[in-house]
């Protein structure tokens, strides 16, 4: 046998529940003949639903961009020597050039023409160049020029500056 | 109510906070916002930022630095190129590259071409690239120049796979032909060539210049740098380009020797070549290049002022190993201005001469210089004959040379220079804010200051007369200097006179008494072109036999030291 307290707080719940039940029978009463023919409750909400998936699909697509830009940056930065802007000491058979050696009064004297330092700056830049060119026909008119980077050893973070605007359409 | 109910009655909103609380903090991004458009109902907003994790490091790069600075640390004492060489062997820092090497040799030659100072034209050649056909019989290969960004860009082809791809810095694509080479401007869409390597050897099977689907048939053997820019050369003049100097500079390039070295990294990248994804070792590529000594500054540079001559000087210095040398100079000084804007400095003038077409002196003695005959330029002691203006000699006894400078205004203060410079044109350059460079202008070893003097005397009075009759003597004033050139600054006149019937002059016979008068006094200062004088304006001379001489003299009291001696009876 139930308790007359336990009855007291089934009570209480079926109370509440009866108060918010009529309460969303009036709104939705209130808001009966409001809607265009064909709406039906729910339309928008599908609708946002869509458009969040939309963006989530270009969210991956610019992930899946930025991780194969990533690796191809690397490897062209590296073919270039780490140096995205040819220095003064030029290119030597397609290679950027590290140091010049000349002869001097006793021996050699080298030229240091590669700032290691300059490293990730340099790969921030060839980086935005090959994503922006690589998201230049993106089918999610995502924006062109977009991003401010930050790179840490292992990572590179792309900071976007405008946001990506998607259509929440409607159904009728 | 019990205590339980009445935490379990609590429970309820603290879970309700608790789940809005997650939500307003979840890092969500989107926001979407209503609209009143027909078509759509809102904008749904999410910034698209991302992070990509690697396993990569960019401290590869340093270390890699750190060993390249070392080994060239170790070769310093041996022959680097060798040296550099063994040590990338030990390091598997040698490249495996093959077919790339056509372009990038190709794009080091129009490199170098470019970087040459001056005019001159560039000699390549596809030959000597080892490896391209070892497997297969044939290969052709496709390699297109375009614009791009300012730049050229090159990119090598087989059956249109791209294989390399490389960037000089030419902002447009010309080509020209002989008489025009310096000024035309024909400008090209791209230049197009197709290469075979059959047996090691490259046959060119087109070159050829496109601009607006016609085609120009370009050398493939040469191209012109004029200014800043590089032109191809339209195939059908290039005879004339292959013509000798003087008519061609010509320089085969490349001319920068170095070694590229590719270190492989551990870290394996997907990349997408040619259409197909594929896995790929992370290979650095770069290089150490070992350029010509720029050729030092010349030394025991030296300028005077040319001897008996008027707006001019004489510079020496010793001979280097240079194939030419610039002399600079100007009323300004230049000392410590980088050559970079000397070049560009319209008030200091240039000079340039070819150390092979200097005349061979055998010997001189530059600080004397004589009339003989008057009527032409002096000429200078031991070497028997005068040096003309804007050539160079090459003072063999004293392995020197000499330029003799004319036309600079005399008595004023200039500043000159020499440089020597080497084939590609390369001189010093004068940065003084490098450390320790030591291609600099330094006073008084390859900077100088000069001036001219007008030491050139008035001509020789040849045609001197003396009248007994009328007491005077008689002569023409003279037009010319004692080197033939036109005077018009005859200032005085020195009338020698001596009591003696020997008809000696004064330069021999000592015990001359002279008086120095104008034109004025001569009668002859304006266009009289006969001047004389009466020998009654000498006080004291005896009723007797006197030896008379008469020379001019300019502004700077310049004279020669010889005159014609006539006689006369004092009455």
């Amino acid at each position: 046998m139930k308790s007359k307290k336990g009855l007291m707080f089934e009570l209480l719940i079926f109370v509440a529940i009866i108060i918010l039940l009529v309460y969303a029978f009036t709104v939705l009463y209130q808001k009966h003949g409001q809607f265009p023919p064909g709406y039906r409750i729910g339309d928008r909400q599908f609708s946002l639903m869509s458009a969040i998936q939309e963006a989530e699909v270009a969210l991956f697509y610019v992930d899946q961009s930025a991780d194969y830009m990533f690796d191809k940056s690397i490897n062209e930065l590296a073919k270039k020597g780490g140096i995205f802007v040819e220095n003064n000491c030029g290119i030597f058979n397609g290679a950027n050039v590290w140091y010049t050696v000349e002869r001097a009064d006793s021996g050699y004297r080298e030229t240091d023409c590669f700032d290691d330092a300059k490293v990730q700056d340099n790969l921030k830049e060839i980086f935005d160049e090959n994503l922006d060119a690589y998201l230049g026909d993106n089918p999610y008119n995502l924006p062109k020029n977009n991003y401010e980077y930050k790179v840490e050893n292992s990572q590179i973070t792309g900071f976007a500056k405008a946001d990506l605007v998607i259509d929440i359409k409607r159904k009728n | 109510m019990e205590m339980k109910d009445l935490v379990l009655l609590l429970l309820i909103p603290i879970t309700l906070g608790a789940i809005l609380f997650y939500a307003g903090n979840s890092g969500i991004t989107g926001a979407a916002v209503a609209g009143e458009d027909a078509n759509k109902a809102g904008e749904y907003y999410i910034l698209p930022s991302f992070k990509v994790q690697t396993d990569y490091n960019l401290g590869e790069y340093k270390d890699l630095k750190i060993q390249l600075e070392n080994i060239i640390g170790i070769c310093k004492d041996e022959n680097m190129e060798k040296c550099l060489d063994q040590e990338a062997e030990k390091l598997k820092w040698k490249c495996d590259e093959k077919e790339e090497k056509i372009l990038y040799r190709f794009a080091d030659s129009l490199r170098d071409c470019i970087r040459i100072n001056g005019k001159a034209v560039c000699q390549f050649s596809f030959q000597d690239i080892k490896g391209i056909n070892d497997n297969k019989n044939e290969r052709i290969f496709d390699i297109k120049l375009m614009n791009s960004y300012g730049k050229t860009m090159l990119e090598m082809s087989e059956k249109e796979n791209i294989i390399a791809a490389d960037f000089i810095d030419a902002k447009s694509l010309l080509f020209t032909d002989y008489d025009t080479k310096d000024t035309s401007k024909n400008n090209a869409d791209s230049v197009n060539i197709k290469i075979k390597y059959a047996d090691e050897k490259p046959e060119m099977q087109r070159f050829f210049a496109l601009k607006n689907g016609k085609e120009t048939r370009l050398s493939s053997k040469f191209a012109y740098k004029a200014g800043e820019e590089i032109k191809f050369i339209d195939e059908s003049f290039e005879s004339s380009f292959k013509a000798p100097e003087p008519a061609n500079n010509i320089i085969k390039v490349p001319t920068t020797r170095g070694m590229k070295f590719c270190a492989k990294s551990g870290k394996e990248v997907f990349i997408q070549e040619n259409g197909n994804l594929e896995r790929k070792n992370v290979v650095y590529k770069f290089s150490v290049t070992f350029p010509k000594p720029i050729p030092p500054p010349v030394e025991n540079f030296e300028s005077m002022d040319a001897v008996n001559a008027e707006k001019s000087a004489v510079f020496s210095w010793d001979s280097s190993e240079a194939k030419s040398y610039n002399i600079y100079y100007s009323s300004k000084s230049f000392i410590d201005i980088p050559m970079d804007e000397i070049k560009k400095d319209n008030e200091v003038k240039k000079i340039s001469l070819e150390k092979k077409s200097a005349a061979e002196i055998d010997d001189i003695t530059l600080s004397e210089c004589r009339f003989n005959p008057y009527g032409v330029k002096c000429k200078y002691s031991s070497y028997g004959q005068s040096l003309e203006p804007g050539k160079l000699y090459y003072w063999k006894s004293n392995d020197k040379y000499i330029y003799y400078l004319d036309g600079i205004e005399d008595g004023r203060q200039y500043y000159a220079a020499v440089t020597a410079m080497d084939e590609e044109g390369n001189e010093l350059d004068n940065d003084k804010t490098k450390q320790n460079n030591k291609l600099v202008f330094m006073d008084g070893k390859n900077y100088f200051q000069f001036s001219s003097k007008d030491d050139l005397a008035p001509m020789k009075i040849i045609d001197l007369e003396a009248n007994p009759a009328t007491q005077k003597l008689l002569w023409t004033k003279p037009l010319k200097n004692a080197d033939g050139s036109d005077s018009i600054d005859i200032s005085y006149f020195n009338i020698y006179y001596k009591k003696s019937a020997n008809a000696l002059g004064p330069n021999i016979e000592p015990g001359y008494a002279a008086k120095r008068i104008t034109p004025v006094e001569a009668n002859c200062a304006n266009q009289a072109m006969t001047c004389e004088f009466s020998v009654s304006n000498i006080p004291n001379l005896d009723k007797s036999i006197y030896s008379f001489a008469v020379t001019a003299l300019d502004e700077n009291v310049n004279e020669i030291s010889e005159a014609d001696v006539k006689q006369m009876i004092i009455s």
